[in-house]
């Protein structure tokens, strides 16, 4: 599935990213998934949240450069080879990850990864041709 | 003392010289240079009718842009085929300011610069090591002559290579630097590190100009290396360094004023200042005959000491430099505006028009860090994108600045906006140059 993820700027000094949660969780804004990036430089984080606009809005009050990018949502079953077998597939499709991250809370078994790929379109059919699109 | 006959001169011969001096190069720039004809005829100033210094003040001052506007050959005051050498300012907002050298001239360079080293008391045995950038900037070439005119070992060695330098130093046991100030502490700090003690070597003086520095890292430089720090002045719209020098006296730099005429002007108004008032530092070559310039606005602020030195030099000297009157920053020895970044952010799409410089020190070297807002047109949420960014936005400015840059991305709208002047610039470097 297409997932709508919110990416946050976040400048190099120390503290940063707890008040961009803060607010959020202000907001009433739910977090299902979120993975920090960070440089000696910069950092970028990125989350899933139930409804992204709204997230984005949140965010957006705090004078941050933020945008929303589509990613992929994939359900890998949560047994040892779940994950393997999802990133051979991708990779022999010459799909690239660009970055990956796992949903904070798993559900009856299964666990949601979020994944940034390129391209997309092939990415797209590759997962739809498998029944994960 | 290195032409002491006319560094001693009375004051009435050389103002007489002076005189002489100007009255022939208002004729030669008159008759010669289009520029200067068209400003001097809008002045109404007729060269023949000159008949005192006094009378220079009529004349129209010059600025980097109005020389900029005739780039390149429209200086010249004699064919091209009679320059043998060209040196050129950075080029730092526009074009660069072409300085062109007959033989005279380079004869005219030579003479100034050993009479620097020759005030800090090198002569013909001594060993120069020159660290200043050899090329267009003319630091480097300018102690060259200097050195070889003297009559000294002269070692080539340009900015940079500091383990070279360091060798060099030991192996040849130089007694002479001439560099940067903060490249002379950034050496000092490197044999430090590797344990060489140059204080107790054969090292004893030091020639530093290029940009400001202060009376504590003059005592630092010269505690951590043993030697005397001389401060010297130049620019390259005049010739280059020699333009001014520090005697044994170090209270001042002797103007070497038979071949550079100074004032001191009011920057608002333009009018002349009496010697002991401070204001910008104007200059005109007496001497120069591929580029003379008239009346040039340096933007360094200074005062003129008009009272006798113990050295014996009956030239006038300038205080160190005590800042400067545009927003020119000088960075590792290295002119730099802000419109310089300004140009190269705008021409990066996406990116905002607020921009912020930071300069700083750390231990000897001046750090430069951009700090650019970061916009949603500019963001990813890619990190590799991000520093694809910063890494272009660095290596434009590299190419624009001449030196590395630092950029910092920041949250959009943190750089301050002011319905004024905006303040885009901040040096936490000190540099107070009080004696």
């Amino acid at each position: 599935m297409i997932l709508r993820q919110v990416s946050v700027f976040l400048e190099s000094e120390q503290g940063r990213l707890a008040p961009v949660v803060r607010h959020l969780a202000d907001r009433g804004v739910n977090l299902r998934a979120l993975m920090l990036a960070e440089t000696d430089r910069f950092g970028i984080v990125r989350f899933i949240a139930d409804d992204a606009d709204a997230a984005l809005a949140a965010v957006q009050e705090l004078g941050v450069t933020a945008r929303v990018s589509e990613v992929f949502g994939v359900e890998v079953p949560d047994r040892p080879g779940g994950l393997a077998e999802l990133l051979t597939m991708l990779d022999r499709a010459q799909v690239s990850v660009e970055y990956l991250y796992a949903e904070l809370a798993e559900i009856e078994g299964r666990a949601l990864l979020v994944l940034k790929l390129t391209p997309a379109e092939v990415a797209g059919q590759v997962l739809a041709e498998a029944g994960l699109g | 003392m290195w032409s002491e006959a006319v560094q001693t001169m009375p004051v009435g011969q050389l103002r007489a010289l002076q005189l002489h001096r100007l009255k022939a190069l208002l004729a030669l720039v008159h008759d010669r240079v289009e520029f200067y004809r068209n400003r001097l005829d809008q002045a109404g100033v007729v060269p023949s009718a000159v008949t005192s210094l006094g009378d220079l003040e009529r004349v129209p001052l010059t600025s980097k842009y109005d020389m900029r506007e005739v780039f390149p050959f429209g200086l010249f005051a004699v064919p091209a085929s009679e320059i043998v050498e060209v040196h050129m300012s950075s080029g730092t907002t526009g074009k660069p300011v072409v300085g062109g050298y007959t033989r005279d001239d380079l004869e005219l360079w030579q003479e100034v610069m050993a009479r620097t080293l020759d005030a800090g008391g090198l002569h013909c045995g001594d060993i120069i090591q020159v660290a200043y950038g050899y090329g267009l900037f003319t630091g480097g070439l300018g102690g060259h002559y200097g050195g070889t005119r003297l009559g000294a070992m002269t070692l080539p060695m340009s900015s940079g290579n500091t383990f070279r330098q360091l060798n060099t130093m030991a192996d040849f046991g130089t007694t002479a630097l001439l560099c940067t100030p903060s490249y002379a502490l950034f050496i000092a700090e490197q044999a430090r590190e590797q344990g060489i003690d140059l204080a107790s070597g054969p090292l004893r003086a030091g020639f530093f100009g290029a940009e400001p520095w202060s009376c504590e890292m003059r005592s630092d430089i010269e505690a951590k290396l043993g030697i005397k720090a001389y401060d010297i002045y130049g620019l390259t719209e005049l010739i280059g360094p020699g333009v001014a020098a520090e005697c044994s006296e170090q209270n001042g730099l002797h103007v070497f004023e038979d071949h550079f005429y100074p004032e001191i002007i009011d920057s608002e108004t333009g009018a002349v200042l009496p010697p002991g008032e401070k204001g910008e530092l104007v200059l005109t070559t007496l001497t120069r005959t591929g580029t003379p310039v008239l009346r040039y606005r340096t933007r360094d602020i200074t005062y003129l000491i008009d009272e006798p030195c113990p050295c014996g030099r009956t030239s006038r000297r300038i205080h160190r430099l005590m800042g400067r009157n545009d927003d020119m920053l000088i960075i590792r020895g290295v002119n730099v505006f802000p419109q310089q970044v300004e140009e190269v952010l705008l021409r990066i799409e996406g990116v905002e028009p607020y921009y912020r410089i930071v300069v700083d020190r750390d231990g000897s070297m001046d750090t430069l860090e951009v700090e650019v807002e970061m916009t949603e047109g500019l963001f990813s949420d890619e990190v590799r994108t991000v520093l694809a960014l910063e890494r272009r936005i660095e290596h434009e400015l590299r190419l624009a600045l001449g030196i590395a840059a630092v950029v910092k991305l920041v949250n959009p709208k943190t750089i301050e906006r002011s319905e004024g002047k905006a303040k885009r610039i901040v040096d936490r470097r000190t540099v107070t140059t009080s004696i």
